[in-house]
């Protein structure tokens, strides 16, 4: 679409290229006398601007009504028990619906980190009061006030979260590169996106603010010292002291806990998308590259010339070095296009079965299985044979067989699309059934799909695909040459291989994952860095009490043991209420997990044994430092 | 019991000069003494005890203990010889503050291969042995400076040690408390406990059988009494 257009209706109050790389030209719609009689195609979309004021309940409410009036008036095409109507939906619902379970997710998952780097934030700086409440008695001692404390203290806890704040946005406007890259072709209006004002200075003030907040918190409580008790034990577990420490602790269990939601969250995720990605797709997208094709009505009227041109190009890329098979399709499965068809079942009275067979319809030519290695599981693939003249054919695939014709053979079964005038009447018989493919996507399962041979069932844009030996992409010039040989005019569409069109459809699930999966990396990071940091203010807190159970007979591994096994006390605790927390909210993943349960036992396992891990790492370092200490330094006259 | 030969001590001063603590001490100590080690502050009499409680390894010559060579044992090895044979009471008692009475006598015997019930027995009989039963749930700072070092000795003898090694024992206590514990080591010195502690006072060295002195780090008069 060139700069300079716009689209003509202004959407939520923006103007703009909103549709850009969708579409190049917008023609508008029109029919013939035949296509207005036809009630069987369900391909177009209506959109519409509610008249101010008008709800898209009383829009419903309106549209139901014409709905219903239809239904009597023909019969044939929308009985009652059908459940025929229409359906309103808000376009922004619509634009961006699909990503809404995802994207509140992630925006959960920001807010478990933003948690647990405040909790990180406030252990060390409690730590830091700690190791300094001398500091602040004596200070006290010399006449600050506690105002003038407050804010040495604030000024102090003010410049690291600016500091961080600025680094984050820096990050920030690196990383939206980066997410643009990844996700333009996933999120919709991702390119819409930027760092404006607004976010830059909201994302600001909250950094800046929970800074300060988690900042000032140990900061109140280092300023007020109980003077003498600091001033002559010099910070040996004194009861302010004592207080201190739950608090760190119960920081330190806090950050385990929502670390591991986010990790449990990641890993069912992470999970169900490796199990999609073992799905077999129905069809081998390795080795295809596709091309799409749309003739132009007044060049190509309807029927014979669209075949033929088809059947020209099938001919002479089918020729071409390098090429197994060609054929062409209406709809590629995983591309997100898609269309039905009603039909009839020779012999079933829809009114007494009550089943009104309303089904995926797509035009094929007779390689077309072939070149996507889809299985013939019954009867036979289409031929050169069948064309317009011949007796209608139709294939079916399994779910389709399964459906109509449990326990039966459906092969040799008829079917008809109806028409006006009950004489003209085509049956189309079943002559072969194929493997089942994933069309919506490999994590939906598969629908019934029904095949009706090109010539019989002719469209004007159809999508060429190409089998060759090798990488199918060296193919995609010559193939361009040969289709222009044919019509110079004739333009080769959103070339892509097969291998593209399936990624693609997996694309949204992919983000989720590396996002999802990046933000848990810095939970558990940041839960690493908490443990270590509160397992080393332990230990040196305790040099003390460590030399003197040294002295006492204790050994190294008992000094190691009783270090680790408070790191391992904190994680228990953390991770018994962090996968309570998760069993309580993996629930809101469900949407987005495909055959994993949001209770699934393994990842559950998996994940606490890898935070254990890393906490227990976390703890070893500063717990082995413990145990090298001297316990003479600890033991000698000053301590 | 305790044979020491050209044992020295020394701190590094930087620029590669040290600092002798305890010079060329060589030093023979039979089972059953009880034996005062005196001198004036500085002189090393602390350095000395905790080397020979194998808290200290940084020393050069020899010590044998019980005809085990200490100088050549590993520090696992040394503290399980010192876990077996050595009982210590410190200059500044050293009781945990977060740990009670009762749980502080009861390190010690964490330590070693002591069941948990044979442990509370043990616990409960010292108790009632230093009639302290009633302070077992209070911590350390809700003690008098005697009752802490009480707990202190107890402690140092909970594990049933050879050999007890007490740093100034009585130095911040009232006489009448420090008698206490004189008495205390006098009675565990009949029973055959070796006592080897550091002291200021005459009076309690009279408690003893042998003297040590020691100065700048020597042995000045290692004679018996
Ligand atoms: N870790 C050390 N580093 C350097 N010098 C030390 C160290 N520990 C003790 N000293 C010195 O060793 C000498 C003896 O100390 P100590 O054995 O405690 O004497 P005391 O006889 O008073 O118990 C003192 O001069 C002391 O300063
Ligand atoms: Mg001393």
């Amino acid at each position: 679409m060139p700069a300079s257009f716009e689209f003509p209706i202004p959407l939520f109050g923006l103007q703009g290229n909103q549709f850009a790389g969708r579409a190049d030209i917008w023609k508008p719609v029109s029919f013939t006398e035949d296509e207005l009689k036809q009630r069987g195609g369900r391909s177009y979309g209506v959109i519409g601007r509610l008249r101010s004021g008008v709800s898209s309940k009383q829009a419903q409410a309106e549209l139901n009504t014409i709905t219903a009036n239809w239904i009597p008036r023909f019969k044939e095409n929308y009985a009652v028990e059908t459940g025929f109507g229409a359906r309103v939906y808000g376009l922004q619902d619509q634009v961006v619906g699909g990503m809404r379970p995802a994207l509140l997710i992630l925006l959960g998952a920001v807010a478990l980190v933003l948690l647990i780097a405040c909790a990180n934030l406030t252990t060390m700086l409690l730590a830091r009061g700690g190791s300094r409440e001398r500091e602040m008695a004596i200070r006290v001692a010399l006449g600050a006030g506690p105002m003038r404390l407050l804010r040495f203290l604030l000024i102090e806890s003010v410049l690291l979260s600016v500091i961080g704040g600025v680094a984050g946005i820096v990050a920030a406007i690196w990383g939206l590169d980066v997410l643009t890259a990844v996700g333009a072709k996933t999120v919709p209006r991702l390119r819409e996106v930027n760092l404006d004002a607004t976010v830059l200075f909201l994302t600001f003030v909250i950094s800046v603010a929970t800074g300060i907040l988690f900042g000032i918190a140990p900061a109140v409580a280092s300023a007020k010292p109980e003077l003498t008790e600091a001033l002559k034990e010099g910070g040996r577990g004194t009861s302010s002291g004592a207080r201190r420490n739950q608090l760190r602790n119960s920081l330190v269990v806090s950050e385990i806990a929502l670390a591991l939601v986010l990790l449990i969250g990641a890993g069912l995720l992470m999970k169900s998308f490796v199990h999609l990605q073992k799905v077999n797709p129905g069809f081998n997208p390795k080795n295809v590259v596709t091309a799409e094709l749309s003739l132009p009505l007044l060049k190509y009227p309807r029927g014979k010339p669209v075949i033929d041109f088809y059947a020209e190009v099938l001919r002479r890329v089918s020729a071409l070095p390098g090429v197994q098979t060609a054929a062409f399709t209406n709809v590629l499965p995983l591309s997100g296009s898609n269309t039905d068809n009603s039909f009839h079942i020779e012999g079933r009275n829809e009114m007494q079965t009550k089943v009104f067979p309303d089904e995926e319809i797509r035009s094929i030519t007779p390689d077309y299985f072939r070149v996507l290695q889809t299985p013939l599981l019954r009867g036979r693939f289409f031929t050169e044979a069948d064309n317009a003249d011949a007796p209608g054919v139709v294939i079916i695939n399994q779910a389709m067989a399964k459906k109509y014709w449990p326990g039966e053979d459906a092969v040799r079964k008829r079917i008809n699309f109806g028409d006006s005038d009950p004489q003209k009447i085509k049956w189309f018989m079943v002559v072969g059934v194929v493997g089942d493919i994933h069309h919506q996507g490999l994590d939906v399962d598969p629908k019934p799909e029904f095949y009706l041979p090109h010539p019989q069932r002719a469209y004007r844009g159809m999508i060429l695909a190409v089998r060759s030996g090798q990488d199918s992409r060296a193919l995609i010039s010559t193939l361009r040459k040969e289709i222009q040989s044919i019509d110079p005019d004739q333009p080769l569409a959103n070339v892509r291989t097969l291998e593209t069109v399936a990624g693609e459809s997996i694309a949204p699930r992919r983000m989720s994952v590396a996002l999802l999966g990046v933000f848990a990396s810095i939970a558990l990071l940041l839960a690493g860095v908490g443990i270590y940091g509160v397992i080393s203010y332990l230990v040196v807190q305790r040099t003390h009490e460590i030399g003197v159970r040294m002295a006492l007979g204790a050994q190294r591994q008992d000094v190691l043991r009783m270090v680790v096994g408070h790191a391992l006390k904190l994680v228990g605790i953390g991770a018994v209420i962090g996968l309570v927390l998760a069993l309580l909210s993996t629930r809101a993943l469900a949407a987005l997990l495909y055959s994993v349960s949001a209770f699934d036992l393994t990842t559950f396992l998996f994940v606490t044994i890898t935070l254990a891990g890393v906490a227990l790492l976390a703890s070893y370092v500063p717990a082995l430092r413990a145990t090298r200490a001297d316990p003479m330094i600890a033991l000698s006259h000053n301590a | 019991m305790i044979k020491l030969r050209n044992l020295e001590r020394s701190y590094p001063l930087g620029h590669g000069k040290f600092f002798y603590v305890l010079r060329d001490i060589t030093l023979d100590l039979a089972e059953g003494e009880f034996v005062s080690v005196m001198g004036p502050s500085g002189a090393g009499k602390s350095t000395l005890l905790h080397i020979l409680g194998m808290h200290d390894h940084g020393w050069t010559g020899e010590y044998f203990f019980n005809e085990t060579a200490v100088h050549h044992l590993k520090a696992k090895e040394r503290a399980t010889l010192r876990n077996e044979n050595i009982g210590f009471v410190f200059q500044q008692y050293h009781l945990l503050d977060d740990l009670t009475v009762y749980e502080n006598l009861e390190i010690p015997l964490s330590y070693r291969k002591i069941g948990r019930s044979e442990r509370a027995a043990i616990v409960g009989d010292t108790l009632d042995r230093f009639q302290i039963v009633g302070k077992k749930d209070l911590y350390p700072r809700q003690l008098s400076g005697g009752q802490q070092q009480l707990v202190a000795v107890a402690r140092a003898i909970i594990a049933d040690p050879k050999l007890i090694l007490a740093d100034e024992p009585t130095g911040n206590l009232h006489s009448s408390q420090g008698e206490e514990i004189m008495q205390l080591f006098q009675k565990l010195n009949a029973e055959g406990t070796t006592i080897i502690q550091v002291t200021h006072s005459e009076k309690n060295a009279g408690y003893g059988n042998r003297i040590v002195q020691l100065r700048d780090g020597w042995v000045v008069e290692p004679d018996r009494k």
